[in-house]
């Protein structure tokens, strides 16, 4: 910033210094100042849109019902918080499936392709194969078939990286929607002349759990959270992990076959994903979906949040839980908030949502830098700041 | 069948210009260093703001005037795209924010805003509504004859047949491509793109020139946005238009890399785009019938010859067909 040379002398109004690891205290400052932030702009927004008739704490108490469910109300409890609960749980997978990627500076945007394909492949064995089976034979096989099939997803362009340098984020990018066509051909194929592809026979499903089909896919969802906390943070492949994440040459010095450290962990976030998409078509929706519609349903589009998510918690599987739930507030309450008010009926939701992201986004640089303004000049006692001003 | 084939070209065509916009913007911004996954969400930006503020204009106005009513559309669309543009680079350039999470949340906010925008304006109970005046204008033919020949048929349908906007990309295609390979500011741009700190240490304002890079693609992007709702969607905006740019959007991310970041490449790159989107419909041209299942797998074409150029280009390790170096890198100087 001292790209003018006359006034090498003069230091910037405001320079940017870099901080040490931010502490417990100060990351969890930055992230209420951002949500304050957040809050802030969010509320004018509302007051603006609702042109004064929606106040902050009415929007707030419908995004609160929406998620929540209204207190009091047991039945509205009961859906609603069932609802967030199995979409929380698989925004984590997802989140928790990409945090080893991402740890390893691996950026795999192709979470959707993979969950895609774990989902796609458990379907054509629930199409297909779903009455000729004992039901143990037929789960075990969906639940391995998925995981490979994510697995393979995600290794193909782990195998380009770690051995072309190919880029991983435009690479996994383009396969989620060869991953969308795949199905979309088999959507299309079993629909054939209907209007909508019917559910699959109810003998293939998994079996309940808390009366719900989709209670297994909670229990396992949020056991994988656990899992991986301790994958990466105590063993040794966790650590790896890390070292090639900071430093691949300082990880070759140490020994470390970085091809294979790249390829294993795509396989982890590939399968982990896999499974996803498997355990939501068995459990949750009995059905594929087809890509040109608002939402896809397999997914959800949390291929694409999870990365958000997994970054903001700084790739505690843990935190995730946290951030997950955030999510579903900000995305279910604001569709409460749509149906409530009609100024917010469409759009509005994402435009809050992007919001509340941009504000945590930027605030997460206060966790790693700080500001320091220009002090008023001693000429007699040159500050330290001003010495190395000059010096650059 | 000559007709069946010409009207596949000009779809193709139309098509290629939505995300020859898009690609040419990212191409711009990626220059820089800025990986901007928002794209489809600026595009969707400037297609709600475009057609947004024509459409009022012509509403409102007692006589249209064609010139201020294609300038508005396209003064609006450049710059509340660019505006989009400059809040990812504070995010990702001053904020030192992570790229990809910033893009991925620029199209949700993107998208979003585009949808409420256009809601802003139609009347309730409205599915959609059209900027007439507008797409007559984006629409009109070059006025150009070539008498009643079959060869001239065929010119004027491919080369003339269509709105100005065709050749606004072109023009922009052959200025950016002069721009980057001919200029020094450009040759400063794809230093800062290459490596930051060595543009840096040269005496380049490395932020002044990843904001006008960022900011200015942006705005080019959104121009396609703009071009899909007043020529490819006839003037018609509706929320699932919104759907239908965002869709092209992450296209033209991929033509980026097809086109191996070079902008006279993006030309007949969309175009390829565009002729195998519709191979679907036109699939009959080579004898060859298909069910609507199996063309599902048609439109996966571009994605496929995508990743195969990605994978061609880097396993040749030619150094003039990679990445920019620092692609997707926040630049600290302190850093080493």
């Amino acid at each position: 910033m001292t790209e003018s040379g006359k006034h090498t002398t003069r230091e910037p109004l405001v320079r940017i210094v870099k901080r040490g690891l931010p502490s417990t205290g100060r990351s969890i400052a930055v992230r209420a100042g951002s949500l304050l932030a957040a809050l802030l702009i969010c509320g004018i927004y509302i007051l603006v849109v609702g042109k004064g008739e929606v106040t902050i704490g009415n929007a707030l108490s419908q995004m609160w019902n929406g998620t929540f469910g209204i207190p009091g109300n047991a039945r509205s409890m009961r859906i609603m918080l069932w609802d967030t609960a199995i979409y929380s749980a698989k925004l984590l997978c997802i989140s928790v499936a990409l945090a080893p990627a991402f740890k390893m500076k691996f950026w795999n945007i192709g979470a959707e392709g993979q969950i895609i394909m774990g989902g796609l492949m458990t379907a054509i064995l629930m199409h297909d194969f779903g009455s000729g089976m004992p039901k143990p034979l037929l789960i075990f096989l969906m639940v391995i078939v998925c995981i490979v099939s994510g697995a393979i997803w995600g290794v193909i362009p782990a195998v380009f990286k770690a051995y072309w340098g190919t880029n991983e984020t435009l690479f996994t990018l383009m396969m989620n929607y060869v991953a969308m066509k795949i199905m979309d051909y088999f959507y299309n194929m079993w629909k054939g002349k209907l209007s909508a592809l019917p559910t699959f026979p109810e003998q293939t499903w998994l079996p309940p759990l808390f009366d719900r089909s989709y209670g297994w896919n909670i229990v396992i969802f949020v056991a994988l959270a656990v899992i991986m906390y301790f994958y990466l943070k105590k063993t040794k492949q966790g650590y790896e992990i890390a070292v090639v994440g900071d430093s691949a040459n300082t990880a070759r010095y140490a020994g470390i076959n970085v091809r294979k450290v790249i390829i294993r962990t795509m396989a982890i976030s590939g399968a982990i994903c896999g499974l996803c998409g498997g355990l939501t078509v068995a459990g949750q929706n009995h059905n594929i979906a087809y890509s040109a519609e608002a939402v896809h349903t397999v997914t959800s589009g949390y291929g694409f949040t999870a990365i958000i998510v997994a970054w903001l918690a700084n790739f505690n599987t843990l935190g995730m839980i946290l951030i997950a739930v955030l999510i579903q507030f900000l995305e279910k309450g604001t569709g409460q908030l749509g149906n409530s008010f009609p100024a917010f009926a469409v759009g509005a939701g994402n435009v809050m949502i992007g919001i509340v992201l941009f504000c945590i986004i930027g605030g997460a640089f206060f966790m790693n830098y700080k500001l320091v303004f220009r002090k008023k000049a001693h000429p007699k006692h040159k500050s330290e700041t001003e010495v190395r001003a000059s010096d650059a | 069948m000559l007709s069946t084939i010409l009207s596949w070209i000009t779809r193709a065509i139309l098509f290629g210009v939505v995300i020859m916009f898009g690609a040419m913007g990212e191409t711009l911004t990626e220059k820089s260093g800025n990986m901007n996954l928002g794209t489809p969400g600026i595009m969707c930006i400037g297609g709600a703001f475009g057609f947004g503020c024509t459409y009022l204009y012509e509403m409102n106005a007692q006589n249209p005037n064609a010139f201020l009513s294609i300038f508005i559309a396209i003064f609006c669309a450049f710059f509340f795209s660019a505006l989009a543009g400059a809040l990812f680079c504070l995010l990702t350039t001053t904020l030192r924010a992570n790229q990809n999470v910033t893009g991925l949340a620029m199209t949700i906010f993107g998208s979003g805003l585009a949808k409420f925008f256009g809601m802003f304006i139609i009347p309730e109970g409205v599915v959609t509504v059209k900027a007439t005046f507008a797409n007559r204008l984006f629409s009109k033919r070059m006025p150009v004859e070539l008498g009643s020949g079959k060869i001239a048929t065929v010119i004027e349908e491919v080369f003339f047949g269509h709105g100005f906007m065709l050749y606004v990309a072109i023009v922009i295609a052959i200025v950016m491509a002069v721009f980057l390979k001919r200029t020094r500011v450009g040759l400063n741009l794809r230093a800062v793109g290459e490596n930051s700190g060595t543009a840096d240490a040269a005496g380049i304002n490395v932020s002044r020139y990843k904001y006008l890079a960022t900011s200015v693609g942006a705005g080019i992007a959104g121009l396609g946005g703009a071009y899909y709702i007043l020529d490819y969607n006839y003037g018609g905006w509706s929320t699932g238009a919104a759907g239908g740019i965002q869709a092209l959007g992450w296209l033209a991310v991929a033509l980026v890399i097809f086109a191996i970041w070079r902008p006279l490449n993006l030309i007949w790159g969309s175009f390829l785009f565009g002729l195998c989107y519709w191979l679907y419909n036109y699939i009959g041209v080579f004898g060859v019938r298909m069910t609507s299942a199996q063309s599902a797998l048609l439109e996966a074409i571009p994605y496929v010859i995508t990743i195969l150029v990605l994978i061609i280009s880097s396993v040749q390790k030619k150094r003039e067909n990679q990445p920019p170096a620092a692609l997707g890198r926040s630049y600290f100087r302190e850093d080493r």
